[in-house]
């Protein structure tokens, strides 16, 4: 019976899966028990960081983790007041603003891992706001550079980071939902858009994803989109990420939403379309013409760094006829010294510039610009002249490589260099028709591809005209007039001057 | 189910890393001897029972930094025109065909007919039908192993002469699929160009032109600017014309443009009209007299232009001794006839019989800066 | 589905599935069959198709939004019914099978003359399969890309018009063509592709403005075809072109690229894809039916059946003749199917309507 059972499940249709209905809310149980000093205490045992004050002649303890509290602001609303102060004036202290009360223990317990201040008097809990957990200050961002533009650059604290936004976006149309995710490490997860710009399904979908989390910890905002999107099993990566809260503005004012995780520097977009990925930071502060130029240059990019190896490999094994005569001898002599057959030679080149790349990406910037210029210059030379590769792989190799720099994106670009490799092999066993296989096999996965169930294609792929000029090139500002499509939005104009 | 995956997938890597099914058709480069140029001899037979014997020589560059020669040559001798089996047997390269560029042939065996020894130029499907063709007096081996210190690589050499001169259409294109393309057409001649070997260099040498697939006669080289001008259009030509008994003037950038008009005469005959528009500037007169006054030079250009014509018109002449249309009077001829009248109409008869004037109408551009 | 497919859509993907390898043989098929200046019957062609695209029309608009089972569930018992959709399953799958069998031994004539096809055709099959899975709505969107990237090539032969000369065409039309029957099958079947409209009834908006995406993939296709052939009966003398077996792949290979040379082997390498899309969508058709006769079995499994089965079936003509000759034979009967089905489908549906009784 197990076996017809089993037979069944293997051919006939699966049911999609239907959501659980999700619960709003944190996903762990509460604690409702009234929280007491003892309690809470208990709950920190062996936590040797966590100080403990107490002013007996009040009957006060204080509860806090002396690393995440703001010494400043503990100083002002606590220690100094409660140095001075007097039974009486204690009440009228605790009625203050700042002194909020903590209802079940999970609140206390929460409160002070938050970095508050707790506060025990007469069997009731005030929970202090004097946070200021430790944390990089604004900074320029170091993978994401633009030449013209601001430079300031998203840090590891959400509340600067919405700070950022929201000096940009000065709207009270601008939401920011807090969702908590990660049993063990409680991350806020702020989820932004504009309120009647953004659609709501869509917004609604993203969040109850990111609520259907049910994992330990969660510690990055890249780790998160792995965790929620359509299809992980895929290639390509299917939420924009940025550094930059002037992209984040941009998305949003587009309609997308914006997710923004506590300890993480990147910030996700949803939805996000392939040509996003070549969208530099600065294709909107320069001239569209030369903007477009260089888009077009960045697509250009894209095809020369995926298939241009494996066109070499495909051209020197098999289709010796596509040669134009003047090059033809230099190719063939080049070719000759080394011993080795073309798939394999470009195999090991690419391998060899890879390991480069990581090596550069792992060592400490003060030895990783010696080994570049080591690895680049020396090394390359070696190998041609010692027979080991001709130089015009070299020089198809690094193309390939600095092509692979031009694209924006380095999560894309990381997939791309993947694609190579397949690529390579396909072009070195079948020839150009196993290039051509391979990007087939592109074309079906991408096509296969849906960020919060649009396509990732768009907009070539359901063709939308009018997305074009934002995605595509770079039109001008009095062209653009509308939203992308692909935020599903009613509102869809933005630009509404009249020139 | 996932240890049943395994099987597969580690059929395919290895199918992958034995090449998968197409290790025959490696053809990596450097082993490789591309043939660029490939050429046909006639060669007599010795006995009565043995027909001709064809000679095939082939040229491909060596790819050897350490070699002292830029090209190899190699010649067979066999009865059909397949010598690839021997050929391949003489060479350490695996010769290959897709970089094929020229295909010469000696004129004996252009007067036999060429179109087989072309069938397997047609045929085969990695040549691609841009092949040139041309033809040649001497033997094809010592044309292909004409040495010169200035001429290091003659398939080079050859490949860029003729492409050089169709371009400025000098001469005119012929390749396979012209050829072919003419053979096949009822109304036009194909023709192929000579090249022989000088004591300083390989030079055109005239223009062959064949009835259907037999060389039949050819245009003389000095002849060929005007060949090319009842053909087709130049772009940049150079002619030179003896307008007088010690005057020589040479134009050049010249362009020409022809224009065929035929009518029926009574009595069934043809009357044709070629008029051909030449525009270029003078650039040499040898002999010179003094031509500042417009009259003198409308009296030069009317000599130039007679000059033209008459040459023009010996070239129609001698293709309508051989019977062969080489520049397309049958195309235009064709309008005046119902389908059932053209095929039974003897079409080189009528060639023959035609009566074909020239026009030429120069206009020059200027004289130079010198006066 | 979670989405509807719209005209446009439907305009790429029934374009690019009625273009297939034919077009490299259609210059020579006008030229045998219909004689001098033959490119002019691609007209005549063009407009019997257009009538059967209207048939069409009139079966998607007589169902009234009924996909076509359903449609054949009014008139015929389901036995009957089952049997005829597993036959056109079949018969589509082995079509699609071979037409991608024929690319592969065209390019092998250039590229790899040693190899034998099977190698390629796992590959590619492989390809398609993994097309064919990703439903009708994303393997639009696949096709579209792939037009984007494929439709420059025609403009490319352009560039030969120097070459081409008015005096070539002949002023005598339509002579010497020989089997004039034979050439209208070919070139009709050089059409096929449009019966798709059949199979995307479930899938498209409301209504039947969709179906004006059909006649505009058609008038696009003609058009494409007419401009294809005029410039090859000027660029080949007329006994040329009867004479050679793919005039247009020989005459893609005279454009001339600065960096490249045998340009023609690229070009043909690039119309890989619109032959995958092609053979694809045929594919697609045969799942569909099959899983309109079993509608409860995952398509996958249906699609890996077909794909296999055909596989070894088309194993059978190894030569290129022998697959040209099968292919003719799938072409006749694809076209006796395309002719046939929607007046069935017509007929059947009046009667069924003359049967029911009248509801008040």
């Amino acid at each position: 019976m197990g076996l017809v059972r089993r037979l069944k499940s293997w051919f006939l249709k699966k049911e999609t899966d239907n959501r659980r209905p999700v619960e709003d809310g944190l996903n762990h149980p509460t604690d409702e028990r009234q929280p007491s000093f003892s309690l809470v205490r208990e709950q920190f045992d062996d936590c040797s960081d966590l100080v403990h004050r107490s002013y007996p002649h009040l009957g006060v303890d204080l509860l806090y983790f002396g690393h995440m509290v703001g010494v400043e602001a503990l100083d002002r609303d606590l220690v100094r007041p409660l140095e001075t102060a007097d039974p009486d004036g204690l009440a009228q202290m605790l009625k203050r603003s700042q002194f909020v009360r903590a209802d079940t223990l999970t609140e206390a317990v929460e409160g002070v891992l938050d970095g508050q201040a707790a506060l025990f008097h007469k069997g009731g809990v005030w929970l202090v706001h004097v946070a200021d957990p430790p944390g990089r200050g604004v900074e320029q961002s170091e993978v994401e550079g633009a030449i013209t533009g601001p430079h300031d650059g998203f840090s590891e604290m959400a509340s600067i980071n919405i700070g950022l936004i929201r000096r940009r976006m000065k709207s009270a149309r601008l939401k920011a939902v807090k969702v908590r995710v990660g049993e063990l490490s409680h991350t806020d997860v702020y989820v932004m858009y504009i309120e009647d710009i953004a659609n709501p399904a869509l917004v609604n979908e993203l969040l109850s994803r990111i609520k259907d989390i049910e994992t330990d910890v969660l510690q990055e905002a890249n780790a998160l989109v792995q965790l929620i999107e359509d299809h992980p099993n895929s290639i390509f990566p299917q939420f924009y990420t940025t550094e930059r809260p002037d992209i984040a503005v941009l998305k949003l004012s587009m309609g997308r939403i914006v997710v923004i995780v506590d300890g993480s520097p990147t910030v996700i977009t949803a939805p996000s379309s392939l040509m996003e990925y070549f969208n530099a930071a600065d294709d909107f502060y320069m001239r569209w013409i030369s903007a477009t130029g260089l888009r077009i240059l960045r697509f250009i990019a894209f095809v020369i760094t995926v298939s241009f190896t494996a066109f070499y490999v495909s051209v020197t094994t098999f289709h010796y006829e596509l040669i134009p005569r003047t090059l033809l001898v230099n190719l063939a002599e080049s070719r000759a010294r080394v011993p080795f057959p073309p798939l394999y030679e470009a195999l090991f080149m690419e391998f060899t510039i890879e390991m480069l790349r990581e090596a550069g990406a792992r060592l400490p910037s003060k030895i990783g610009q010696t080994i570049g210029i080591v690895g680049g210059i020396v090394i390359g030379q070696a190998a041609v002249q010692a027979g080991f590769t001709s130089n015009i792989l070299i020089i198809t190799v690094a193309t390939s490589a600095i092509a692979s720099f031009v694209i924006p994106s380095y999560m894309m670009s990381t997939s791309l260099r993947l694609l190579r490799f397949g690529l390579i092999l396909l072009a070195g066993i079948w020839g150009n028709l196993g290039l051509m296989l391979g990007f087939g096999f592109i074309i079906a996965d991408l096509s296969n591809l849906t960020v919060l169930k649009s396509s990732y294609l768009t907009p070539i792929a359901p063709f939308n005209a009018e997305d074009w000029k934002r995605l595509i090139i770079r039109g001008p500002y009095w062209a653009l007039r509308e939203r992308t499509s692909q935020s599903v939005t009613k509102n869809r104009t933005f630009n509404k001057m009249k020139r | 189910m996932r240890k049943f995956l395994a099987v597969p997938v580690l059929a395919l890597v290895t199918m992958a890393a034995s090449g998968c099914g197409t290790q025959a058709d490696k053809r990596v480069l450097e082993e490789l001897g591309m043939i660029s140029v490939m050429g046909f001899d006639l060669e007599e037979g010795r006995g009565e029972e043995e027909g001709n014997s064809n000679r095939t020589t082939v040229l491909f560059p060596v790819i050897n930094p350490k070699a002292s020669v830029e090209e190899e040559v190699l010649s067979v001798t066999s009865r059909s025109n397949n010598s690839r089996q021997e050929l391949s047997r003489m060479t350490d390269r695996k010769l290959v065909f897709g970089q094929l560029r020229t295909a010469v042939f000696n004129a004996r065996i252009a007067e036999r007919g060429l179109l087989d020894d072309l069938d397997a130029l047609l045929r085969d499907p990695t040549l691609g039908t841009r092949v040139k063709l041309t033809l040649t007096d001497v033997n094809v081996h010592d044309l292909l192993t004409f040495k010169h210190p200035a001429i290091p690589r003659i398939g080079r050499y050859i490949d860029l002469l003729l492409e050089k001169e169709a371009v400025h259409l000098f001469l005119p294109r012929a390749n396979l699929h012209t050829f072919y393309r003419d053979l096949q057409d009822d109304g036009i001649d194909p023709v192929i160009p000579f090249i022989n070997p000088s004591t300083d260099s390989i030079k055109l040498d005239g223009i062959g032109l064949f009835r259907d697939d037999r060389l039949a006669g050819r245009v003389k080289a000095e002849d060929m600017p005007y060949f090319v001008m009842l053909y087709d259009e130049f772009r940049q030509g150079v002619i030179t014309v003896q307008v007088g008994q010690t005057e020589f003037v040479t134009l050049t950038a010249l362009r020409s443009e022809r224009d065929v008009r035929i009518r029926r005469k009574a009595g069934g005959a043809l009357a044709a009209e070629i008029s051909i528009l030449l525009n270029g500037s003078v650039v040499e007169d040898f002999g010179y007299k003094n031509h500042k006054t417009k009259k003198s030079r409308e009296e030069l250009i009317r000599k130039i232009n007679r000059k033209v014509e008459e040459k023009c018109e010996r070239q129609i002449r001698l293709m309508q001794k051989l019977r062969a249309d080489c520049i397309g009077m049958g195309q235009y001829a064709r309008r005046l006839y119902s389908y059932p009248e053209w095929k039974k109409l003897d079409w080189r008869e009528t060639f023959a019989d035609m009566d074909i004037r020239v026009k030429v109408d120069l206009h020059v551009k200027d004289f130079g800066v010198y006066p | 589905m979670n989405e509807k497919l719209n005209a446009f859509h439907i305009v790429i993907l029934i374009h690019m599935t009625q273009v297939g390898v034919t077009i490299f043989s259609l210059p020579r098929i006008c030229a045998t069959h219909f004689g001098t200046n033959g490119w002019i019957a691609i007209l005549p062609v063009g407009l019997m198709v257009l009538a059967n695209v209207a048939l069409i029309h009139a079966v998607v608009r007589l169902g009234g939004g009924r996909s076509l089972p359903d449609m054949l569930g009014l008139f015929l018992p389901k036995p009957v019914a089952g049997a005829l959709q597993l036959g056109m399953s079949g018969m589509y799958a082995l079509s699609a099978c071979l037409t991608s069998k024929q690319y592969v031994l065209m390019y092998e004539l250039q590229s790899f003359p040693a190899t034998r096809p099977y190698v390629f055709r796992a590959g590619i099959d492989v390809l398609i399969f993994c097309l064919v899975i990703i439903g009708i709505y994303n393997l639009s969107k696949a096709v579209t890309v792939i037009f984007f990237s494929t439709m420059v090539i025609p403009f490319t032969l352009l560039s030969l018009y120097d070459e081409t000369e008015l005096v070539r065409y002949t002023p005598f039309f339509l002579k010497e063509g020989t089997d004039v029957w034979v050439g209208c099958l070919e070139l009709y079947a050089a059409y096929l592709g449009f019966e798709l409209s059949l199979f995307l009834i479930p899938y498209v908006g409301r209504g039947t403005r969709w179906f004006r995406g059909v006649y505009a993939a058609n008038a696009v296709t003609t058009v494409i075809y007419l401009i294809l052939t005029i410039i090859a009966f000027g660029f080949f003398s007329y006994g040329q072109l009867r004479d050679m077996l793919y005039p247009l792949l020989e005459m893609v290979g005279h454009v001339q690229l600065p960096i490249i040379e045998r340009v023609d082997t690229l070009m043909f390498t690039s119309f890989f894809l619109v032959a995958l899309v092609t053979a694809t969508l045929y594919f697609w058709i045969a799942t569909e039916l099959f899983s309109y006769v079993f509608p409860k079995i995952d398509k996958r499994w249906p699609a890996a059946f077909l794909i296999f089965i055909t596989y070894f079936v088309s194993s059978i003509p190894e030569e290129l003749d022998l697959v040209t000759g099968w292919l003719r034979l799938m072409g006749k009967i694809a076209i006796c199917t395309a002719i046939l089905l929607p007046l069935l489908l017509i007929g059947g549906m009046l009667i069924a309507r003359a049967r029911r009784p009248k509801t008040s």
